[in-house]
């Protein structure tokens, strides 16, 4: 197998983060770390393909899994606030939260 | 130094980092963040009240509930809370003394009860104004930037020695 030298910039908190788990063992080394992440990475980019989860997935790969489909999904519709700006998309929401707050909770925590 | 964290999304940030139209904001990368934390870290919760699950499910079309109820199922670490639960006193300090609307002094009461480390918002009314020593309150930017830096440890360690 050949193998291709690449120079990494990363920000120098990150970096000392992977000589923590380095010296913890969880690594060999640096390039062993950036390997992990590559192929996580990959793991990611099959995953997407399929619509499926994929059986034996751990919890953060669950996780991954359906972030990524989701993105991909509403990518696909458009978006979920098409048009409205993030202040406004705030606003809904919190217009929403307001809504359920009445709907569910404010009698419970008013007559108290 | 014993590293573990307990943590809140808001709504918007579910929202936010979902929807890849504005391209990589700050909210996508703080649920790519959670992935990592939720594989790395042995000792981290991310709670998720009733309240913002469900203005999640609200604002979202409904092809896609299936998959967002499995997103915030998916790890054990991610654990559901009921507001009906949370103590009405510390209700009644954020709802009025503090003056929080009451929605969202609920999400601050349910906070303190779950002793939760940050609430992390894209709202400002959240972010910027709920200032108090039992959590801390930012947007998605500046917890990346905690996180990147390395120094969200100590800032949670000084948290809970203030407390």
């Amino acid at each position: 197998m050949e193998n291709k030298s690449v120079t990494l910039t990363i920000p120098e908190g990150m970096y000392n983060q992977t000589q923590r788990l380095i010296e913890e063992g969880f690594f060999r080394d640096f390039e062993d770390v950036v390997m992990a992440g590559i192929r996580y990475v990959l793991l990611e980019a099959a995953m997407i393909e399929t619509d499926l989860e994929p059986p034996g997935l751990t919890g953060p790969e669950r996780y991954m899994f359906y972030l990524t489909k989701l993105r991909r999904d509403i990518a696909e519709a458009g978006g979920l606030f098409p048009g409205k700006t993030k202040e406004e998309v705030i606003e809904v929401l919190r217009r929403t939260r307001e809504q359920i707050y009445e709907e569910k909770y404010a009698a419970h925590f008013r007559r108290q | 130094m014993k590293r573990n964290m307990r943590l809140i999304l808001d709504a918007n940030e579910y929202i936010f980092g979902m929807d890849k139209f504005s391209g990589r904001t700050w909210s996508i990368m703080l649920l790519e963040a959670i992935g990592n934390i939720l594989r790395e870290e042995a000792d981290f919760a991310l709670l998720v009240p009733d309240i913002i699950r469900n203005e999640v499910q609200r604002n979202i079309d409904r092809r896609f509930l299936g998959d967002f109820y499995r997103f915030i199922s998916s790890d054990p670490k991610i654990v559901y809370g009921s507001l009906f639960e949370v103590p009405v006193s510390l209700f009644k300090k954020y709802s009025q003394e503090i003056e929080l609307k009451e929605a969202d002094a609920v999400i601050a009461a349910f906070a303190e009860w779950k002793a939760v480390d940050f609430v992390v918002s894209e709202n400002r009314h959240i972010y910027e104004e709920l200032k108090v020593d039992e959590f801390i309150t930012c947007n998605a930017e500046e917890f990346i930037k905690l996180l990147e830096s390395g120094e969200i440890w100590q800032v949670i360690e000084k948290l809970r020695a203030n407390k």
